[in-house]
């Protein structure tokens, strides 16, 4: 691509990125929720329950020179950030082939997701996990595609973040350590060579936690670890009313969505990378797993949320067809669509009042209520 | 022969044009001279055979190629071109030029065009050459007249040993102050100048002053800036990891490019080999040196050795190398530097590339081909190519693990992310490739710098010049003795040293020269290193102070930030130093090293050691070269051992 072009993209996708931060901060100022949310993040210990990000934003914006109200600043803040990434989500998509048209309409459609727009706005513990998984995915694909060593280093850098995510992600580390040690095929033959692969992936998860260790001091680390870890995996399986919740949401946001997946896997394509792909359903499905077995403290719409930014990210790096992307953008649509159903389900008061709740029970109207 | 009559053919075609029929004379005098010398029985038919085809396959003359091949004595070879051309040959050992006729100013001709005024019979200069050619035709017009001169014979040898002896001091002279002459503010002759040391003292003197006003205030800006220095060296070090560790930096000379090279075309390439008193690995050098993928023909190889080293010398001779392998014996003088030798040396050199291999140096064979095309794909202003060095003795203990770790680091991906980053390169010892012209334009190397390879890449940098990295390895052997590491590190470190005290003399015209980002490269690469090393054992005390006594009194030190900070480097950037040392591991596929280097943090103590030891040589003995003895490995023993019982 020449420069040229390139500086056009790049002003499209900023021009696109604007808008769809402008929609959101408005959104967020409208709904008056703010003033809850901040009550819930003063309230909640991020350190327990996985929103110590909300609390170091808000603490870095607290520190700011200004003298603009706090809830505008995290409205601004907030909305900036999910523009620039969605910014780059389009930049990516355009480098992928993508047309301009496709692109808005996707990320049109991702950003106007009631998951995504709630986990933003309102449920500031998944978003961890949701940065968390959306990294998993490119370092999984990177060590298909490439599997250098730098592939090997970025796949290793991301998975602390599953330790920062909290407790549920965590578990999901040694595991993912295995499979990145095993993805070179001399690892599955040497098993010096596994050896030595495993503790390049797991190493920067050790080297935190030693960090973390050294910071805080044993006692103070164990008792924490205590706290945290030992009721998150204690088997305590969800009660049926709120599973269905879990399980419904999955089902109308996420499922649809397997068909590409399936479609991708069992096309002829040399540059198809499965294991990414099965990454993106594997992980939300885990979550929900474990949420129903373990009463993980999360919302019904976190694994859907997570899934949408694992979705994203792996749009961000995949290579997909003509036909695949169509199908991928009109199932973004349809999904939003659905999303507002699924966010009145979730119970939550904010999408009662203000114009959010206008534009959900609008939508819930067009679209047949699928959620009761 | 098939072969002989296609020569022929080619040199009866060649004369119709008038500019080629010389070099088709030439070509039929030598391969006449191969003829005599198979009727004497010095050449078997079967060697002329394969040597002809060589010599259409590489494009060189019939006498290069059977030399270089070690097929024929030199003097042989050209003493029968003598007799097919109808002239006189000349042993200049045996008949030495008339020194009146040697000039200083044309020394560099007679090395050129191999030619060197002999006698002077009836008002003519005979002027003794290995060929006669335009070229020397040209010059000897210039210089006599177009009468004034004819031609004898002699052998490459001969010019060579003749330009030794008569340009002995005048080379030596040079290759001592050549560098300085040029730029003196670029030498390391001077540790410090004058202005140094008062800026020195001036700093010295407000730091004191300011320790006893404010010792508090005082102090806990050093901490600040100690800990801004860890972190940004640090940062500075994950991004050149990160960048370097991905493929896609690498230089990678593929087998297309390399397919794409054509044996004709391929240019001289000088190799230097500096030794001193390493008589014991030259067979090795020899096999490595023969195993180069190389036209031996156009492959000049300088065996660089001390006047006095009689020893290596002898054994050098014994070993009858080809006639392009020649020993350049360097005169004493101070420094007793390696950079001096070679830079005597390349006086001698005639190659369009010129690379340096040590003693006991194993380069992959194709590197020089590799060389080669990267500079053809480079440009002009690519003015080194530098191949990777590792080790063949990594598992011999836990020394040679460490330092192959830390060169896997070093070249696989520090030099990679410099390289693609676009910042200048400090040149590792040997294995760098350079574009001849240019190593003299710069005036090749700094005699009093003892690590004259990185100050080189600094000085290449500032001239404009770029380096690259390639994808071809040199296999040395590592120091696993811990006496003769430390000495060899702390003659690293002290160069180190060196070359930060020169290059920050004019700051801000380094700042010109390189820019920004190469003075920041400078300066984190070149400077901070050796400084961190003598800090990190007070650093180190601290902690472990610290830690045993639990004695917070003197937490007042640490305010924030600079207590956050130093946290972070000690327990997030020193654990992911050792983490970038097991990617480096990785990226080589060394993973028996993987479990190795978790524990570097004992190697960097011996850095520290080596810092001080350096520190303290800086002050007392600059421009000592603490020499690193070669040979101790018991790998290199069993190839010895291998390569004596081959050669029975």
């Amino acid at each position: 691509m020449n420069s040229r072009a390139d500086r056009q993209d790049a002003r499209s996708a900023w021009v696109a990125a604007t808008a769809v931060a402008m929609l959101v901060a408005v959104a967020w100022l409208w709904s008056a929720d703010t003033g809850r949310n901040l009550q819930a993040l003063a309230m909640a210990d991020g350190t327990h329950d996985g929103a110590w990000l909300s609390d170091l934003v808000v603490w870095l914006l607290t520190a700011l020179p200004v003298s603009f109200p706090l809830d505008t600043l995290l409205a601004v803040f907030s909305a900036g950030v999910l523009g620039a990434l969605i910014a780059w989500l389009y930049r990516r998509l355009i480098h992928n082939d993508w047309n301009a048209a496709e692109a808005l309409i996707l990320v049109g459609a991702l950003a106007c997701n009631s998951f995504v727009v709630s986990a933003v706005t309102a449920d500031h513990r998944v978003i961890p996990i949701m940065i968390a998984c959306a990294a998993v995915v490119p370092g999984i694909r990177r060590l298909e595609s490439v599997g250098d060593a730098q592939a090997e280093m970025s796949f290793g850098l991301v998975l602390p973040l599953l330790f920062l995510a909290g407790p549920p992600t965590a578990l999901l580390i040694p595991m993912l350590a295995v499979f990145g040690a095993l993805s070179d095929s001399e690892t599955r033959r040497n098993h010096i060579a596994f050896v030595a692969m495993f503790l390049v992936a797991i190493m920067p998860t050790l080297l935190v936690l030693t960090g973390l260790l050294g910071m805080l001091g044993v006692e103070e680390a164990v008792r924490l670890a205590t706290e945290i870890y030992g009721p998150a995996f204690k088997p305590e399986p969800l009660a049926p009313a709120r599973a269905a919740s879990f399980l419904t949401i999955f089902a109308y946001a996420v499922l649809p969505f397997a068909i590409v997946f399936v479609a991708y896997w069992l096309q002829r394509d040399r540059r198809r990378q499965p294991w990414s792909a099965a990454a993106v359903l594997a992980l939300p499905g885990y979550l929900l797993l474990g949420a129903l077995l373990f009463s993980w403290s999360m919302s019904p719409a976190a694994p859907a949320a997570v899934f949408l930014g694992a979705f994203a990210s792996w749009l961000a790096v995949a290579r997909l067809t003509p036909v695949f992307r169509w199908v991928t953008a009109t199932l973004m649509v349809i999904g939003a669509l659905v999303s507002w159903s699924a966010a009145v389900l979730a119970n939550d008061p904010a999408w009662n009042t203000g114009p959010l709740a206008w534009i959900g029970a609008l939508l819930a109207g067009l679209s047949s209520p699928p959620f009761g | 022969m098939a072969f002989e009559t296609s020569i022929v053919r080619e040199a009866r075609e060649r004369r119709r044009h008038p500019r080629e029929a010389e070099a088709s004379a030439s070509t039929l005098h030598h391969l006449r001279a191969a003829h005599l010398l198979l009727e004497r029985g010095l050449l078997g038919a079967g060697d002329l055979g394969s040597a002809i085809a060589d010599q259409v396959k590489w494009k060189s003359s019939l006498g290069d190629v059977l030399i270089g091949k070690g097929l024929v004595r030199p003097f042989d070879f050209y003493r029968a071109v003598a007799e097919v051309q109808g002239l006189r040959c000349v042993n200049l050992q045996a008949e030495p030029p008339d020194p009146v006729l040697i000039h200083a100013s044309d020394r560099d001709d007679y090395v050129r065009l191999q030619v060197l005024p002999w006698r002077r019979v009836n008002s003519r200069v005979e002027i003794a050459a290995v060929d006669i050619g335009e070229a020397q035709r040209g010059w000897a017009t210039n210089r006599y007249g177009p009468d004034g001169f004819s031609f004898v014979i002699t052998s490459p040898f001969d010019i060579f040993w003749e330009i030794q002896s008569r340009f002995r001091d005048f080379d030596s002279l040079r290759a001592r102050e050549d560098l300085f002459l040029w730029k003196p503010e670029h030498s390391a002759k001077v540790t410090l100048t004058p202005a140094q040391k008062r800026a020195m003292a001036a700093i010295a003197a407000a730091f004191l002053v300011l320790l006893v006003a404010e010792p508090r205030v005082t102090l806990v800006a050093t901490m600040g800036a100690v800990t801004a220095l860890y972190t940004l060296t640090f940062l500075f070090k994950f991004l050149l990891t990160w960048v370097g560790a991905s493929r896609k930096v690498d230089m990678e000379i593929g087998p297309e490019a390399m397919a794409a090279l054509r044996e004709d075309d391929l240019p001289v390439y000088t190799v230097l080999v500096p030794m001193y008193r390493e008589a014991r690995v030259l067979p090795l050098l020899m096999n490595a040196l023969r195993n180069l993928d190389y036209p031996a023909s156009k492959l000049e190889v300088k065996l660089v050795l001390e006047e006095d080293d009689t020893e290596t010398i002898e054994a050098a001779k014994a070993l009858a190398p080809p006639g392009t392998f020649e020993i350049v014996r360097v005169p004493p003088s101070y420094p007793k530097t390696k950079p001096k030798a070679c830079n005597y040396a390349l006086f001698f050199a005639r190659g369009e590339f010129i690379t340096i291999y040590d003693a006991e140096d194993q380069p992959e064979p194709d590197q020089l081909k590799k060389a080669v095309a990267a500079f053809r794909r480079g440009g002009d202003r690519l003015a080194c190519v530098q191949a990777r060095l590792n080790y063949f003795n990594r598992s011999e203990n836990w020394l040679t693990r460490m330092f192959t770790l830390e060169y896997s680091q070093w070249f696989d991906l520090l030099l990679p992310g410099l390289d693609h980053l676009r910042m200048p390169i400090p040149l590792g010892g040997t294995s760098n490739h350079f574009r001849l012209p240019v190593l003299r334009k710069v005036r090749g190397w700094d005699p009093f710098n003892v690590t004259e390879d990185a100050d080189l890449g600094i000085r290449l940098a500032q001239e404009g010049y770029s380096i690259g990295v390639i994808n071809s390895t040199t296999y040395e052997e590592a120091n696993g003795v811990l006496p003769s590491w430390i000495r060899q590190r702390s003659r690293w470190i002290k160069g180190y040293m060196q070359t930060w005290a020169v290059h920050v003399r004019h700051p801000i015209a380094l700042w010109r020269s390189i820019g920004a980002k190469g003075t920041f490269c400078f300066h984190f690469y070149v400077g901070a290193p050796p400084l961190l090393a003598l800090i990190n054992p007070i650093m180190w005390a601290i902690t472990i102070a610290f830690y045993l006594t639990h004695n917070t009194s003197f937490g007042w030190l640490f305010p924030e930030p600079v207590g956050t900070l130093a946290t972070f480097n000690l327990f997030f950037a020193n654990l992911f130093l050792i983490y970038f040392g097991i990617v480096a591991a990785l990226k080589r596929r060394y993973y028996d090293l993987v479990p190795a280097g978790l524990l570097q943090p004992f190697y960097w103590v011996l850095h520290s050691i080596a810092a001080y030891k350096a520190l303290w040589q800086l002050m007392r003995n600059p421009h000592f070269w603490e020499k690193t003895e070669h040979g101790t490995s018991r790998i290199t023993q069993a190839h010895l051992a291998k390569a004596a019982e081959t050669s029975r």
